[in-house]
C-alpha cells in the first residue's frame, strides 16, 4: 500500500497523502508527479481505493441537497434573496416557496417571508459561477418562528448531528427542545431547555475528537437535568 | 566607505550577531492567534515580528474588482509606527504599496483562487517590530494565515532573504546588514521546495553570489517550511483538548 497516512491523521496544504497514483482523487486532494498531496488544512480519510480531505477551519460552501439554516435579506417582485453565512447568497423563486397561487401584482410577498425571517431551507441548485437556488419543497423546510440560531464551525456538523442522526435525537429527546442543523453550521433551537441544548451543542463540538462521545453527552444531559429538579 | 568601517565577521566567522553564515535567527511561529479572523498567524524571526490576518473569501468592496472566475486578493502590508528605530508616520506609502503586490502575486500562485468566484479575499500583514526581513517574514505569516481560514492551496509559502556583507554570502539577514551590506535577494518557495514564486534583488553582487545567495535562501525556505507545518500541527493539538 502507498498510503503514508492513517485515516483521520492531521495534514497540512502540499503534503503527500499518497505515495503512487494507485487511487483516487476525491475532494481535497490534487495528484502531481505520481503522488496526491493534500490541498487543506484537514484531517484526511482513506477509502477502499480512493482518498479525500476534509477541512478543518473554512467558510460553509453551498452543496447541492443541503438543508442549511439561512436569513431572508431581500424581497423581490418573485423571489427572496437568503443569507447563509457563506461568501455566496442563495435566491428563492416564488415557484419553489409555495403551490398556493399568488398574484405578484396583488399579493404581498411579504406576507410569506419577510426580511429578518429565519428558514430552513433546501440548496436546489448551485451553478459554476456560485449562483445559488433554493427551494422550500423538502418537507424539513420551514419558516423558523420563535428560539434562536447559534452557530458551529461547519466541519463539526456531522459529529453535532451523528450516525443516522443519534447525537441529536438524543439531545433533543433529553432536553425536549426542537432542533435543527443547518449544513452551513447555524443551529436553531426553541424549548424551555434551550440553554441547556446550546451548551451541550458546544460541549459536542469542543470534544468532537473525543472516544464514545455519545455516552459521554448523555451522562452530562442526565446530570445537568437531575440538578434542574 | 561605511562597509570598511563594520567588522561584519569576527576571528571565529561568526555574524555581528553571533549566528553562522548559513544559520537562521530563532523563529518562532503560532497560527490561529486572532478569534475574530478566519485565519491568523505570528511569526517571529528573530527580533521581526509579524502578525498576518485573513478574512474571507467575502464579498468583494468597490464592485468592479470583482472577477466572474475566481477570488481576488487584497492585500495590506502595514508597518507599525513603532516598529522602527525612529517613529514611522503611520500609513500607506510607496514602499508598503510595493510589498503588498509583491506579497500577493508571491501567495497567488500556491492558491485555489477558481474554487471561489466573485469572492475578495482580505490579506493583511502587520509588522509589529521590524528588524530586516519583513515582507519574507510577512509572506511566510499570511501562508500559514490562509492555511489556518481553510484556503485550498496547492501547499505553504515560505519566505526567507540571502545577502552579500563583506563579500561573503549569509542567510536571513537582519536590519544593519541588510542596510549596510552589500546585497540582499528575498525568495519564496512553495513547499519550501523548487517552485519559487518571488525573487527580488537589491544591491551589487556578482553572478556567482546570487546562485550562492538563491541555493543558501531556498534551504532556509525549506526549513521555514518545516516549521509552519508543526504550528499547523500546534492548531490541531490546542483545539481537540492539549492533553495529549
Amino acid at each position: 500500500m502507498s498510503r503514508v497516512k492513517d485515516s483521520n491523521d492531521i495534514v497540512t496544504p502540499g503534503e503527500v497523502v499518497v505515495d503512487g497514483n494507485d487511487f483516487y482523487t476525491n475532494s481535497g486532494v490534487y495528484e502531481e508527479n505520481g503522488k496526491i498531496y493534500s490541498k487543506y488544512f484537514g484531517t484526511v480519510r482513506y477509502g477502499d481505493n480512493a482518498v479525500q480531505v476534509k477541512p478543518m477551519h473554512g467558510r460553509y460552501m453551498p452543496e447541492e441537497g443541503d438543508i442549511i439554516i439561512g436569513e431572508i435579506t431581500r424581497v423581490s417582485y418573485s423571489r427572496w434573496t437568503v443569507e447563509f453565512n457563506s461568501p455566496y447568497e442563495g435566491s428563492l423563486d416564488i415557484s419553489e416557496a409555495t403551490d398556493e397561487y399568488v398574484d405578484l401584482d396583488e399579493d404581498d410577498l411579504t406576507d410569506f417571508y419577510d426580511v429578518g425571517d429565519a428558514v430552513a431551507i433546501e440548496v436546489q441548485s448551485v451553478t459554476k459561477g456560485m449562483d445559488v437556488d433554493m427551494s422550500m419543497d423538502d418537507k424539513r423546510c420551514k419558516k423558523l418562528e420563535g428560539g434562536r440560531v447559534i452557530e458551529i464551525p461547519p466541519s463539526k456538523v456531522p459529529r453535532v448531528i451523528g450516525k443516522g442522526g443519534k447525537m441529536i435525537k438524543q439531545v433533543n429527546n433529553k432536553t425536549g427542545c426542537n432542533i435543527i442543523v443547518g449544513q452551513n453550521g447555524q443551529v436553531w433551537i426553541k424549548g424551555d431547555n434551550a440553554n441547556l441544548a446550546a451548551q451541550t451543542i458546544h460541549k459536542i463540538v469542543d470534544e468532537s475528537q473525543m472516544d464514545n462521545l455519545t455516552e459521554t453527552i448523555s451522562e452530562f444531559l442526565d446530570n445537568e437535568l437531575e440538578g434542574d429538579n | 566607505m561605511s562597509e570598511q568601517e563594520i567588522q561584519w565577521f569576527d576571528e571565529d566567522g561568526k555574524r555581528i550577531d553571533g549566528r553562522d553564515k548559513d544559520e537562521m535567527r530563532e523563529t518562532k511561529m503560532e497560527a490561529d492567534v486572532l478569534s475574530e479572523a478566519d485565519g491568523s498567524a505570528m511569526v517571529e524571526v528573530g527580533n521581526t515580528r509579524v502578525i498576518a490576518s485573513v478574512f474571507g473569501p467575502q464579498d468583494l468592496h468597490p464592485k468592479h474588482l470583482i472577477e466572474s472566475d475566481r477570488a481576488v486578493i487584497k492585500m495590506r502590508y502595514n508597518m507599525a509606527p513603532f516598529s522602527v528605530d525612529d517613529r514611522m508616520s503611520p500609513g500607506p506609502n510607496r514602499r508598503a504599496t510595493e510589498i503588498g503586490l509583491v506579497a500577493k502575486r508571491a501567495l497567488e500562485p500556491a492558491l485555489e483562487m477558481e474554487k471561489f468566484p466573485k469572492t475578495g479575499i482580505d490579506i493583511s500583514m502587520e509588522i509589529i517590530e521590524s528588524d530586516g526581513g519583513t515582507r519574507a517574514a510577512g509572506i511566510t505569516a499570511a501562508s500559514l494565515a490562509l492555511a489556518d481560514a481553510g484556503m485550498p492551496m496547492k501547499g505553504l509559502v515560505s519566505a526567507t532573504a540571502a545577502g552579500v556583507v563583506d563579500d561573503t554570502v549569509v542567510l536571513d539577514v537582519i536590519g544593519k546588514e541588510d542596510k549596510k551590506g552589500n546585497a540582499d535577494i528575498p525568495i519564496a518557495t512553495i513547499n519550501g521546495g523548487d517552485e519559487v514564486t518571488l525573487l527580488q534583488m537589491d544591491g551589487d553582487l556578482t553572478k556567482e553570489q546570487v546562485d550562492d545567495c538563491i541555493s543558501l535562501a531556498r534551504e532556509g525556505c525549506a526549513e521555514l517550511d518545516q516549521m509552519q507545518r508543526e504550528a499547523l500541527h500546534e492548531v490541531y493539538q490546542t483545539e481537540n483538548g492539549g492533553d495529549q
